[in-house]
């Protein structure tokens, strides 16, 4: 039931870009501006994860947002929305001038914090960016990658796959790996 | 007495193994992945998976919540592309247009035609009727709701 409850909301996500993109196509730059709100923290994430402090962020930020008007012509409802800008996104970031030598996960960072969370939520999630930072540790950056797209931004192995364009074994055994750990780190709360 | 132990024993080390080999199953699932059948049902019957699972599938959700862009469904676009009929006014008025002037085009040319042909005709004309009434309304219940609505107020 819960499974089918993310299903719908994701469909109702998936719909309402669908409607976005063709209101922005038809000349409607509002919605435009509504696409940008709604994906700005994830692309902004990204951008701070690879680039070297804030202020390239709200660049690479406007420079996503840029690319993805020119492009929209080109998106045809294969993907999500959601997954096909986080492409773009990727994509840009990667080759990036001004990158960071290392990508710095997502999971290090202080400001990625849900304000609605309760007490056992909040040691939840700091268990969840632990194992992550721990399985993206050893690893090189387009894997462990993958295992913050999969946690953080919430995409499928097969997004996730189609975003990197890694094999689908690789980013399963990676992601398996990643939960391995989660699951040692949130023993702790199996006994209460 | 070290039989029944050792019964006892070897059962326990199965039923962790088999724990174990689910959850690993579990592990390999993909974002809203259906839960196999066999996993459901262990899951119902094993108190410890199912508590590590409700962690781990609680963990997963609470790290993606906050890069999770908001629905934003009540934004004036969307509710106005979303209200946007798929089948204009025009082609549903053309539409009924064209079945009238088959009706009365048949009315005029059957004169001549047997009772069976007429009967079947006007048995096939008044299903096209309540279909075309039928998906229209459908279509623009809206609409309609609006207009009673507004009725009923006066």
């Amino acid at each position: 039931m819960k499974v089918n409850l993310e299903r719908i909301e994701q469909t109702i996500a998936d719909t309402r870009d669908r409607l976005l993109v063709k209101a922005v196509l038809s000349g409607d730059g509002r919605s435009f501006a509504i696409l940008c709100s709604l994906y700005r923290k994830r692309i902004s994430a990204m951008g701070r994860s690879f680039l070297k402090n804030e202020e390239d962020a709200d660049d690479f930020v406007q420079s996503v947002m840029e690319k993805t008007f020119k492009s929209l012509h080109q998106f045809k409802g294969e993907s999500s929305f959601s997954t096909w800008l986080t492409k773009i996104a990727y994509n840009t970031a990667i080759n990036a001038a001004n990158r960071r030598k290392e990508y710095e996960p997502i999971a290090n960072e202080e400001g990625i914090k849900s304000r609605t969370l309760t007490p056992e939520e909040n040691q939840i999630n700091e268990a969840t960016k632990e194992a992550v930072r721990e399985a993206v540790k050893e690893l090189p950056e387009k894997y462990g990658i993958c295992i913050e797209l999969y946690f953080f931004y919430d995409n499928s192995y097969e997004e996730i796959c189609s975003i990197t364009g890694l094999n689908m074994n690789t980013v399963k055994s990676h992601i398996f790996r990643a939960k391995k750990i989660l699951r040692e780190k949130l023993k702790e709360f199996y006994g209460k | 007495m070290e039989n029944s132990n050792g019964i006892f024993i070897d059962g326990k080390m199965k039923s962790e193994q088999k724990c174990e080999k689910l959850m690993e199953e579990y592990l390999m699932l993909d974002k809203n992945q259906v839960v196999p059948l066999h996993l459901t049902l262990h899951l119902l019957c094993c108190k410890k998976c199912r508590s590590e699972v409700h962690y781990l599938s609680l963990a997963e959700k609470i790290a993606a919540k906050e890069l999770k862009a908001d629905a934003g469904l009540k934004s004036p676009a969307i509710k106005e592309e979303a209200s946007k009929n798929p089948i204009s006014m025009t082609k549903w008025i053309v539409g009924g247009a064209l079945m009238m002037i088959f009706l009365m085009f048949f009315g005029v040319t059957s004169k001549n035609a047997t009772p069976e042909l007429q009967v079947l005709f006007y048995i096939f004309f008044a299903a096209a009727v309540c279909a075309y009434c039928a998906v229209f309304i459908a279509t623009n219940l809206d609409f309609f709701i609006k207009k009673i609505d507004r009725l009923n107020i006066a």
